[in-house]
């Protein structure tokens, strides 16, 4: 992002989307009893509860009622957006991508080859409207930022942080680059879920080499060792680099998510809330709920005058339903300059803004008119 | 006694390799480790990832979706300190003829 002197200005900003993330799939609900939401009816109330909250997105994940756990039945996920997309029509519906489907049937063999059961979420019917896509293999040590006083009894214990400490999230292009094209296909868009700056870097590359096409939008999920850790100049510099036309949300673990959230606020960035990633308040164990989370961010959005969005304002923001058929035209939507023409020096930018026009003045070495020219 | 459910054979699962299963509710990771099958519970203790899809290494399998690591044979993160905590449930196998049976 390019700041100018008015980007801080609350009126100049875009109103704040709230991404809500209030089914934490690494929970039980032993976890947080009065919190996680086990039946069909609850889950889907929970997304009323965080729309009413001020939350436009829904991070969805969907619990099994008879197991739970996650589920990993195809058609409850069918089911449940069917159900979400009734009780919350105008919400931007967000499927997180880490999925696998189990075999349909008892005793039937699931040997599916490489990516085939993440692809499946380009199928869901009705469809959402954005599905998260990792991209870029990186170390995930969730553990790095936290103690054992941030996670649930169940957790807090040094084998259990061993085996969160070892984790590496698998995103090679062979499987973001085909996911890509069958999203677009499927009239579902990206949202681009990145450990780092790295993982910006392959989004660009994808698009100046024609793989992707389409709006830019995703969250930066911070805080994991091997991702983007909780400096705030590595944040800031997240900020920096992403293109002018694009739209990002911030988020990390536990208690860190708080002067995250400040931080992204203040600066014209979105945010996420909800106990997929943290459980408390900003006192060290006081619980808070996904829907407490919320509220704290629009408070937080009250103070600095920024607008909260409304959920048509989030999905012109984000351009849903809006695609790009050309790496021109999604690098100029972008704000980032072209592709760089055959034999073309220096640092490129758009012909008509290139500074290279003939001056009528003759210049001198640094560039300025030479005095007495003009 | 304990009931057992076919789950797959013997040439289909060859060394190496895994699968995921379903018996009754319960999904269940397979996988032969140099000719002997181990099965564990199917659903990563993370986000619920399907281990019988993640790639096998000797005898520890890496989730398909963030990675987390399982020993196959003892459904116990490699390398962890000794005292429990996070661990898959282990299941027990047996082969009768071609048939690779599973109890849940
Ligand atoms: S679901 Fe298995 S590592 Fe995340």
């Amino acid at each position: 992002m390019y700041f100018t002197d008015d980007s801080l200005l609350p009126e100049n900003q875009d109103p704040l989307i709230i991404t809500a993330a209030p089914y934490g799939p690494m929970w039980l609900p032993e976890d947080y009893p009065t919190d996680i939401d086990v039946s069909w009816d609850a889950q889907v109330q929970k997304a009323v509860d965080c729309y009413n909250a001020g939350a436009t997105v829904l991070h969805i994940h969907v619990r099994d009622p008879q197991t739970g756990k996650i589920s990993k039945n195809f058609n409850e996920y069918n089911d449940q957006i069917g159900r979400l997309r009734n009780a919350v029509p105008k919400m931007v519906l967000q499927v997180g991508g880490s999925i696998s489907f189990a075999p349909p049937a008892d005793g039937e063999m699931a040997q599916w080859q490489g990516y085939d059961t993440r692809h499946m979420l380009t199928e869901i019917n009705p469809k959402p409207d954005q599905i998260t896509v990792a991209v870029g293999t990186s170390q995930w040590d969730i553990t790095s930022i936290s103690s054992l006083q941030d996670w649930p009894d169940r957790m807090a214990n040094e084998q259990t942080m061993w085996a969160f400490a070892n984790m590496s999230v698998d995103a090679l292009p062979d499987f973001y680059i085909e996911h890509l094209k069958r999203l677009k296909t499927a009239g579902i868009q990206p949202y681009f879920a990145l450990g780092h700056i790295h993982g910006l870097e392959i989004v660009e590359r994808l698009i100046r080499r024609g793989q992707y096409m389409g709006p830019v939008n995703g969250f930066f999920s911070m805080g994991g060792g091997g991702t983007c850790g909780v400096n705030p100049f590595d944040w800031m510099e997240l900020v920096r680099r992403t293109p002018q036309g694009s739209i990002w949300t911030y988020q990390t673990m536990f208690r860190h998510s708080y002067p995250l959230a400040a931080m992204m606020i203040a600066l014209g960035q979105h945010t996420r809330a909800g106990i997929e990633e943290n459980l408390w308040d900003t006192t060290p164990g006081k619980r808070l709920t996904s829907v407490q989370m919320i509220e704290k961010h629009v408070r937080m959005a009250k103070e600095l005058g920024r607008p909260v969005a409304t959920a048509e304002e989030a999905r012109e923001i984000m351009k849903l339903g809006v695609t790009y058929n050309s790496t021109e035209e999604t690098l100029l939507a972008l704000g980032l300059p072209p592709n760089r023409p055959a034999g073309e020096r220096g640092f490129i930018t758009y012909p008509d803004t290139t500074g290279k026009v003939a001056s009528a003045y003759r210049a001198g070495s640094d560039g300025h008119a030479l005095a007495g020219e003009y | 006694m304990a009931e057992f459910t076919k789950v797959t054979t013997v040439d289909k699962l060859p060394p190496g390799r895994g699968a995921s299963v379903r018996i009754g509710a319960t999904d269940v990771a397979v996988f032969n480790v140099g000719g002997v099958f181990h099965a564990i519970d199917g659903v990563c203790p993370h986000q619920g990832g399907l281990l019988g899809l993640g790639r096998l290494s000797g005898c520890v399998v890496k989730c398909p979706e963030h990675g987390m690591r399982f020993d196959v044979t003892t459904g116990t993160s490699p390398g962890a300190p000794p005292g429990g905590g996070l661990a898959c449930k282990v299941f027990e196998v047996k082969v009768e003829g071609d048939d690779v049976m599973v109890s849940v």
